[in-house]
Order: C-alpha cells, then sequence, then structure tokens
C-alpha cells in the first residue's frame, strides 16, 4: 500500500469513526452552554477549550463531523443517483440523448458550483437539507460525465460486443457489465466530490446558509471565531484543521484509490 | 497658461479642509423611511432629528427641548396647549411650516384610517386649531402628562402635506439634513439643508451603512470605512476598539428592553403555567454574560430600571430549571416539545437564540431557531403575528401602553390591565401615576405575557476625533445635527 493511501484511509477512517462515535458519545452536549467557562484555552476539562458560549469544542467538532459527514454522503448520493444513469444512458443510447444530455450538464457546469448552491440555498431558505440538495445538484454534472466517459470506453470492448452478440441489450448490458467495470473510476469520483462537499457544507454554513443553529457546524465556528481571533486564535484553528484534515483524507484517499484500481495507472 | 495650471495645483491641497461627512454603520436597513407609518427603530435611527422635526424634540438625556415650537404654555387644567411656532422654517420640497401643517400632522396621525405605528399616542388630542399661522393650540381630552414627551418621538413629526405621501421612499421634513439617495440593501445618504431655519449642521453630507454582520462591522470601522457604529454589534471586540487610540468606546444606555416574545393567540403559549415555566429556565444572568459581553441589566417587567415609578421585580423569576419542568408537567407539555425561536439579525437575537434553546433543552423544550432578515421579521412576525416566540428589543421608552392596544403582535389581551392603564393615562398626581406604574408593571410579571431578559445597552464604537455623539439613547435616534470632527 502507498504511504498516500494509507495516510488517507487512515484520515477518512478517523472522520468516520469519530462522527459514528459523536453518535453515542461526546465529552460534553455540544450544545450546552456553560458562560462561566467561555473561551478557556485547551484543559484538561476541555481538551480543545470552549468557545464564546463555554460550549466545549471538542465536543462541538465531533458532533460538526457528523453534520458535514451527512450532508456530503446525501450531496454525492444525490449527485451519483441521478448523475451515474443519465451518464449510462447517454454513452449507451448515444444520438440526440446523448447531446441533449452532455449539453444540459456543459451549461450546468457553467455555474459556478459554490456560488449558485449559495443562490439556491438563499432561495430555498437556510439549513442542512437545502445544502444538501444545493451540493447534490452541482454533483449531478460531474458524476454524469464521468459515467459517459468510462461507459463508452467500456462500450468498445470487445466482452460487451460479445455480450451483445448473445442478445443482451440495452440496460442488462450497462448493469451487467458496464457498471461493474466503472465502478472503481466513480468510486474516486466519489471521495472527491466527498471532499468537495465537506468545503461547500462549511462554506455554506460559514455565510449562514447551511446547517442552522444550534445544531454545530465546521463552518458556523469557523465564523463565530472570527470575531474572537485576537483573544482566543485556537477557536479558529480547530475547526479549520478538521476541514483540512477531512479533505486531505479523502483526496488522498481517491487519490490512492484511483492509483490501485485504474487500471491505465496500474504496474506504473 | 503653465503658470496658472501649477498655481492651480497648488491651490489643492490648501483646499482641502478638514474633513466634514460621517459615515455610520447600522446593523438593521430601515423597511422605508415614512417615520409616521413604521414601527421599526432604524427608520428614526435614519431620520429622526436629522430629516423630520416636530414640534418638541428629545435631546441626548432625555429631555424635552423645543423644536419647531419656540416655546409653549400650558393651562392650569393641563388640557390646553399653545404652541408658538418658527416663523422661518420650511420643508425640503418648499412647503412654508405654519399652523396648517400642524393640525394636518397631527389630524393625520390620530385618523381612523392612520398608520401610526403610535397611534395611542395622539388618542388625548381633542383637537388641533389654528388661531393665527404662527400658533398652535391643542387641546387634550383629559390631561395627560407625557404629552409634550410624546409630541417629541419620531412618530409626532411634521409632515408636509405635499409630500407626505411619498415619504416612504423620498423622506421630506424640516430639519437640517436633507436625503439625497437610498441605495437599497447598503446606504442612505443625506446631505446638508442650507435653508435650515436654526443652525446648520457642522457636517456636510452624511451616510448610513448598513452592516448586519458583527465581523464586517468590526472589519469596517477598523479599516475606517466607517466613521461611527453607536450601536455597535459586536461587544466581544470592544476590548480590541479600547487598546487603539483611533477609537472612542462609549457604553451607555438605552430606552431598550430585550424581551423573548410570545405568541399568546398560540397553544401552548395561552397557559399562563407554561409562560412562567420558559421564564423560570432562562438564565438572565448567563444571557447577559454570554450574548452582551456583560453589558446589560436583567428585567423583570417592560420597563426600564431607572425610569419614574419602576419597581424591581427582576427576582420574580429566578432560574429554576426544576421548577419549570414542573410546571411544563402540570401544563401537559411533554419533554421532547418542538417550539420556533424566530431570531431578526441583531446579535441579541442571533447568538441569543443559540443560548436560549440550549437553557430551554436542559427543561425538555426543543427550541428550533429561524433566523430572518429584518423585512422577513417585520412581515412575518410583527405584521402577521405569525410565530410562536421571537427575541427582540422593543426601544421605545415608557412603552407600557403596548400591552393594552387591541390588537398588537403577542395578542396578550387582558382586561385588567387595560383598566388600568386607562386609570394610570388619567391619573394626574405623580404619586398617584408611580403607584399605577407600579401596579403595571406587577401585574406584566405576574401574567408574563413576554419572558423579559435584559435591558439593551448601546455600545456605541467611533473615531476618537469626532464630537457630539449621543451617548445614550433616550430615543432611537441617530441625532447629528451637532456632529463634528475636530481637528
Amino acid at each position: 500500500m502507498k504511504p498516500s493511501l494509507a495516510i488517507g484511509a487512515t484520515l477518512t477512517g478517523l472522520l468516520i469513526g469519530v462522527a459514528l462515535l459523536s453518535l453515542v458519545w461526546t465529552p460534553y452536549s455540544p450544545t450546552a452552554i456553560d458562560i462561566l467557562h467561555k473561551l478557556a484555552p485547551p484543559n484538561a476539562a476541555h481538551w480543545l477549550g470552549s468557545d464564546s458560549l463555554g460550549r466545549d469544542v471538542l465536543s462541538m467538532i465531533m458532533a460538526g463531523a457528523r453534520n458535514s459527514i451527512a450532508v456530503s454522503v446525501i450531496a454525492v448520493a444525490v449527485g451519483a443517483g441521478i448523475g451515474i444513469p443519465l451518464g449510462c444512458l447517454a454513452a449507451s443510447r448515444g444520438g440526440w440523448v446523448d447531446q441533449a444530455v452532455m449539453r444540459t450538464t456543459d451549461l450546468a457546469f457553467a455555474f459556478p458550483a459554490l456560488l449558485t448552491a449559495v443562490m439556491i440555498t438563499a432561495l430555498a431558505g437556510p439549513g442542512a437539507t437545502n445544502a444538501m440538495l444545493a451540493i447534490g445538484i452541482f454533483n449531478i454534472p460531474v458524476f454524469t460525465r464521468v459515467a459517459r466517459g468510462a461507459a463508452l470506453s467500456v462500450l468498445q470492448r470487445d466482452f460487451v460486443m460479445a455480450a451483445r452478440a448473445v442478445g443482451k441489450t440495452g440496460w442488462a448490458i450497462v448493469t451487467g457489465d458496464v457498471l461493474p467495470n466503472i465502478a472503481a473510476v466513480l468510486l474516486v469520483q466519489m471521495t472527491i466530490q466527498f471532499a468537495l462537499g465537506i468545503i461547500a457544507d462549511a462554506g455554506l454554513s460559514y455565510v449562514g446558509l447551511g446547517t442552522q443553529p444550534p445544531a454545530p457546524s465546521w463552518g458556523r465556528m469557523l465564523n463565530d471565531a472570527q470575531t474572537y481571533i485576537f483573544r482566543a486564535p485556537l477557536l479558529a484553528v480547530f475547526p479549520g484543521a478538521a476541514i483540512t484534515l477531512a479533505v486531505l483524507g479523502l483526496n488522498l484517499l481517491g487519490d490512492g484509490l484511483r492509483d490501485r484500481l485504474d487500471p491505465r495507472l496500474r504496474g506504473r | 497658461m503653465r503658470r496658472i495650471l501649477a498655481a492651480a495645483l497648488l491651490l489643492l491641497p490648501a483646499g482641502a479642509h478638514a474633513k466634514d461627512t460621517l459615515s455610520v454603520g447600522m446593523v438593521l436597513e430601515p423597511p422605508h423611511l415614512d417615520v409616521t407609518a413604521g414601527a421599526a427603530a432604524a427608520i428614526r435611527e435614519v431620520t429622526y432629528a436629522n430629516i423630520y422635526e416636530g414640534l418638541t424634540r428629545i435631546d441626548a438625556k432625555g429631555d424635552i427641548k423645543p423644536a419647531l415650537a419656540e416655546s409653549w404654555t400650558v393651562s392650569p387644567d393641563g388640557k390646553t396647549y399653545t404652541f408658538k411656532l418658527r416663523a422661518n422654517a420650511v420643508f425640503h420640497d418648499g412647503t412654508k411650516f405654519d399652523c396648517g401643517v400642524v393640525k394636518f400632522s397631527y389630524d393625520r396621525a390620530a385618523a381612523a384610517d392612520s398608520v401610526n405605528a403610535q397611534k395611542p399616542l395622539f388618542a388625548a388630542i381633542a383637537k388641533t386649531e389654528c388661531p393665527d399661522p404662527q400658533t398652535t393650540v391643542v387641546t387634550l381630552s383629559q390631561p395627560t402628562a407625557s404629552f409634550l414627551f410624546n409630541m417629541g418621538w419620531g412618530d409626532a413629526v411634521m409632515i408636509s402635506p405635499k409630500s407626505a405621501a411619498t415619504n416612504k421612499t423620498n423622506p421630506v421634513g424640516t430639519g437640517p439634513f436633507r436625503f439625497k439617495a437610498w441605495a437599497k440593501g447598503d446606504r442612505v445618504e443625506l446631505v446638508r439643508n442650507p435653508d435650515y431655519w436654526g443652525e446648520k449642521a457642522k457636517l456636510s453630507a452624511v451616510t448610513f451603512r448598513f452592516v448586519a454582520d458583527p465581523t464586517a462591522a468590526t472589519a469596517a470601522m477598523l479599516a475606517g470605512d466607517l466613521d461611527a457604529f453607536p450601536l455597535f454589534p459586536a461587544p466581544e471586540a470592544l476590548d480590541q476598539f479600547k487598546a487603539d487610540k483611533r477609537f472612542t468606546v462609549d457604553v451607555g444606555s438605552t430606552a431598550g428592553k430585550i424581551i423573548m416574545s410570545l405568541n399568546e393567540a398560540k397553544k401552548p403559549f395561552d397557559d399562563l403555567r407554561v409562560r412562567r415555566a420558559l421564564a423560570y429556565a432562562i438564565d438572565r444572568k448567563q444571557y447577559i454574560d454570554g450574548v452582551l459581553s456583560g453589558f446589560g441589566e436583567p428585567i423583570g417587567s417592560h420597563y426600564m430600571p431607572g425610569d419614574a415609578g419602576y419597581v424591581d421585580l427582576v427576582g420574580a423569576y429566578p432560574y429554576e430549571p426544576a421548577r419549570a419542568r414542573a410546571l411544563l408537567a402540570e401544563a401537559g407539555i411533554k419533554p421532547g416539545f418542538a417550539m420556533t425561536i424566530t431570531l431578526p439579525p441583531p446579535g441579541y437575537a442571533r447568538k441569543g437564540g443559540e443560548v436560549i434553546a440550549a437553557m430551554l433543552e436542559q427543561v425538555g423544550i426543543t427550541a428550533k431557531l429561524a433566523p430572518m432578515e429584518w423585512a422577513q421579521w417585520l412581515d412575518i412576525v410583527f405584521k402577521q403575528y405569525n410565530y410562536d416566540a421571537t427575541l427582540i428589543a422593543h426601544v421605545e421608552p415608557r412603552d407600557l401602553g403596548i400591552y393594552a392596544r387591541e390588537s398588537y403582535y403577542y395578542n396578550y389581551k387582558n382586561p385588567e390591565y387595560r383598566a388600568l392603564y386607562e386609570k394610570y393615562l388619567a391619573a394626574t398626581e405623580p404619586a398617584a401615576q408611580a403607584d399605577l406604574l407600579g401596579q403595571l408593571q406587577r401585574k406584566l410579571s405576574a401574567d408574563e405575557p413576554n419572558v423579559f431578559l435584559s435591558t439593551l445597552p448601546k455600545i456605541g464604537v467611533w473615531n476618537a476625533k469626532l464630537r457630539g455623539m449621543w451617548e445614550n439613547a433616550p430615543v432611537p435616534a441617530n441625532d447629528l445635527t451637532s456632529v463634528y470632527w475636530a481637528e
């Protein structure tokens, strides 16, 4: 195993582990305030200190991981769930269907993703659900393109010809022959979109359009920390580090997986 | 030719005199600029004393001063006020100010179809008469001790009949500043009125800029983009400004009461036990320390400590979560009960919502927080009464009367309170008034129509060279008439 893959897998495992752990245990309730002990530096009682309302930063980071993952997973699911079938459809049908699908994705790509996510949440109202959908919608064309490109090359291969020759058609070929062979590429794309989802969620929460208070989120923690940047700089460091490590882990994992799974890169 | 040009260039630095413009930061943008047609304090914070003036005015100390009325006399029975008007006052649209304007303004505010936010202030006026253009005689149906004070409110300003209909977007008054432009979502610009009847403003132009985000407000002040932020939204950043010689930090008082308003028309907030439970569940001290950085005094009723007739009722609902839980159980509220708290933009609400949600969680209430833009809040909560609870500061001075109104957004309809308030209005003896004020406060505390939290501090930050800014805000206003830059 390459070191990058190992590091990526460890960081991602840690992220998911922390998020799962936060479902059953956090040192304190992430929303419990304790004004007497506000803005405490890291200490024995609060390992990462406490914020401006005396909430435990470690507990908030843990619960924030859960919210971040939930938003990203659903956004990836929305994108992949709609994008992959569309891409496969475009690749296997060709002709005007292909043209229509691909020109629509081109159109969608013309909009800056995060900006449009801001617009969608501003119109539909702020909140975690709308953030998931907004990020998810922008994952659709990504998966459409990747799935179409990969499917096209698989569709040229001999075993697909063979499948056609024995009378398999349409969706049977896509599900039986194409999908298993493009799964690796899609998996890599999912980890990348997952990482982008975490950044997008943090960005939306930072401007107040993502996960709403009192539910903790990394982006809002960063925003809250801004006003205290001179008094308690560590308040901004911890959620910032959490975002960085989560994204770094997912990107390394994605890179590592691509190296391992992509037949063209194998053995290099 | 070249020499002339050089001379002209040399003149430029000499011509660059001391700064005489000002940009003022505000958290909330006014929904419109007609002070006689809306309750939002932001309207007053832009227009009061700057654009519009009344017969009397309230100064920085909360005292009554003559404005468009040069002087006045009161009849011995306290029912007839005779005002002598300024002779040379002219509206920005050219209309001359005289008694006809006074009659028009007061009649309009008291009319059946009036949209004045403080219509009850005019209920006492039986008639307004003009014996001559420079004299106004106002006859009251009953003596009203606070009449001169009331007529100094923004709601009682003089309006030109010619421009009354368009004041929302193009405000016209008699004040020392004229309206110039309004870029919605960003700024309102005023310029000096060269034809002002009194001492002209020292500033040539004023820009009010709307910055809701505490971080952005801090950054704009530090960068010098804003010269003053009279109601600064980031108390947590004050130490930074105090340490910086470029700034003056002023912590004063307002007439603002921060409350958690409850909608009594919605179940279960019609139940006194539930309202009391909410009062027991909230620790005012923690709220003040956490949200207002300790600037603020707890209140036990809708009345400011220090105002005439104040009764200390802060101890009526101590922080006792166990008692809150018991009261909720008694009222049949199951743990996990969900309510929505609507939050307008200011920090006392946005940050306060998180603190209060955490406290309510302790007594088994799940508070959903619904942040809203200011215009949206005014529409949904204040106009449509469509909410469970909200955090808001009422900044009008001595406004116990709002609980006696036929229709108001918290739907508190209590005949006993109304009867008490009627009695208070009719009282003439100061002792009787004080006694009735006390009774009104006790009644509110007993009924707890809203959860009374804290006074609203006036935390102001401005450039250290700026003079003449209000240190307190007895009425919502940014009176810039005598503000100037020291050399």
